[in-house]
């Protein structure tokens, strides 16, 4: 549950840190964030109940993750570079995160089983703690584009949703999160029930993140020369193919490593692709905040995955369901990107005067 | 029309900013994805259910 918890508090989060982050600076924002971050996974190494774990390693650690992570950096890309090389640069940013993954997958594996779970909560804080002074790099804050109207949040929001394209994409990202989480959360305990160690589990995440990194550039780069919500209706279809065909033979460890690669590939590349369509529909000024709204979407199915998986699993003792509805949102979610148009909201275009 | 950067006086080079921007997505996305390692060693350190 604090994982679930810990994925809705990013998503509600996130577009206020986005917004912040438009407004004031994303140095700032981040180096919040990662204190944030560090003081909850401090937090969790004593926080002995369930109560207490929602509160540190949900709400607190989500909240961090939300103004620190690679959401918020790619706000200060988003701004420094112009549109036709934005879906590149945020394919940069994700590639770099799945880096994260693929090296601290394993080293995290290695630190629980020589030092205990406790002792590496408070390596990680200290991690965070590190990189505090590369924010230096990223101050600065988005400007107001010549010819775009200066909204409120609330105003903002309210166009953006009238845009029949917007909305679409956001409802599709929520199985974009569904699916990362349920995976990046139940996939491990999943392959130990399935008869293979803990390693291999670890090796799996691993190799998600590192076959994500061709994936988010890949897609980072098709995004700027094919229509973004097509290769978005691709990558949840292949999903649903990739999920389908996992289920459907015996767990073993080469299939684990087959299926995490696959996964991989198509894990993050959704990133790029949708970040880009938002600031395609409403410019760089509102891209903080407007995918942070999206990515809201993302979080709250990354809590229905997360929570599912081990409701679910606590109720039939098999992850069974969940997979099998993943294959359905895979489908669906890239039935819903068909209808997508890569226009601009003309909402967010100043009125020429009378 | 998209052209929206911070004042030139203040602004980073590029590759500094996309070096370090990278480097703290890689570090605050990797501890978040090892949340997952963790799941098996807490539940049965503080006994609980995955549900909880």
């Amino acid at each position: 549950m604090a994982m679930a918890i810990q994925n809705l508090a990013w998503g509600v989060a996130q577009p206020f840190a986005g917004g912040l982050a438009d407004r004031y600076g994303t140095a700032r924002v981040i180096v919040g964030g990662l204190l944030v971050y560090a003081l909850g996974l401090a937090l969790m190494v004593v926080s002995p109940t369930g109560s207490l774990l929602n509160l540190t390693a949900g709400i607190i650690v989500g909240v961090g993750i939300a103004t620190s992570s690679f959401s918020t950096v790619m706000i200060a890309f988003g701004r420094s570079v112009p549109q036709e090389k934005r879906s590149l640069i945020f394919g940069v940013a994700t590639a770099a995160s799945s880096l994260g993954q693929f090296a601290f997958a394993p080293l995290g594996q290695a630190f629980i089983t020589n030092f205990g779970w406790q002792s590496t909560l408070l390596y990680a804080a200290a991690i965070l703690a590190l990189v505090i002074p590369l924010t230096y790099a990223l101050r600065g804050r988005t400007e107001r584009a010549t010819g775009q109207a200066d909204l409120k949040f609330m105003q903002a929001l309210s166009r953006a949703w009238g845009f029949r394209s917007y909305r679409l994409l956001v409802i599709g990202f929520f199985v974009c999160g569904f699916h990362l989480a349920f995976v990046n959360v139940h996939m491990p305990a999943y392959l130990v029930q399935c008869g293979l160690s803990p390693e291999v589990g670890s090796w799996a995440i691993a190799v998600i993140g590192l076959f994500n990194i061709v994936g988010s550039l890949l897609s980072g780069y098709l995004g700027s020369r094919l229509p973004k919500q097509l290769l978005l209706a691709t990558i949840y279809f292949s999903r649903a193919v990739a999920i389908g065909l996992f289920v459907l033979f015996p767990v073993t460890e080469a299939s684990a490593y087959i299926f995490a690669a696959a996964m991989g590939l198509l894990w993050l590349s959704t990133v790029p692709l949708t970040a880009g369509l938002v600031t395609l529909f409403f410019g760089a000024r509102y891209m903080g905040m407007l995918y942070g709204v999206a990515f809201f979407s993302h979080q709250l199915g990354s809590f229905v995955g997360v929570w599912l998986g081990g409701f679910v699993y606590d109720h039939t003792g098999s992850y069974s369901l969940v997979w099998y509805l993943g294959i359905l949102l895979g489908l669906a979610s890239a039935a819903v990107h068909v209808p997508i148009r890569e226009t601009s909201a003309a909402s967010f275009q100043l009125k020429p005067a009378q | 029309m998209f052209s929206i950067t911070a004042p030139r006086s203040l602004a980073t080079p590029l590759i500094v900013l996309i070096v370090a921007g990278c480097i703290i997505a890689a570090v605050t996305n990797g501890i978040r994805t090892s949340f997952g390692l963790l799941t098996l060693p807490m539940t049965a350190d503080l006994g609980m259910t995955r549900e909880a």
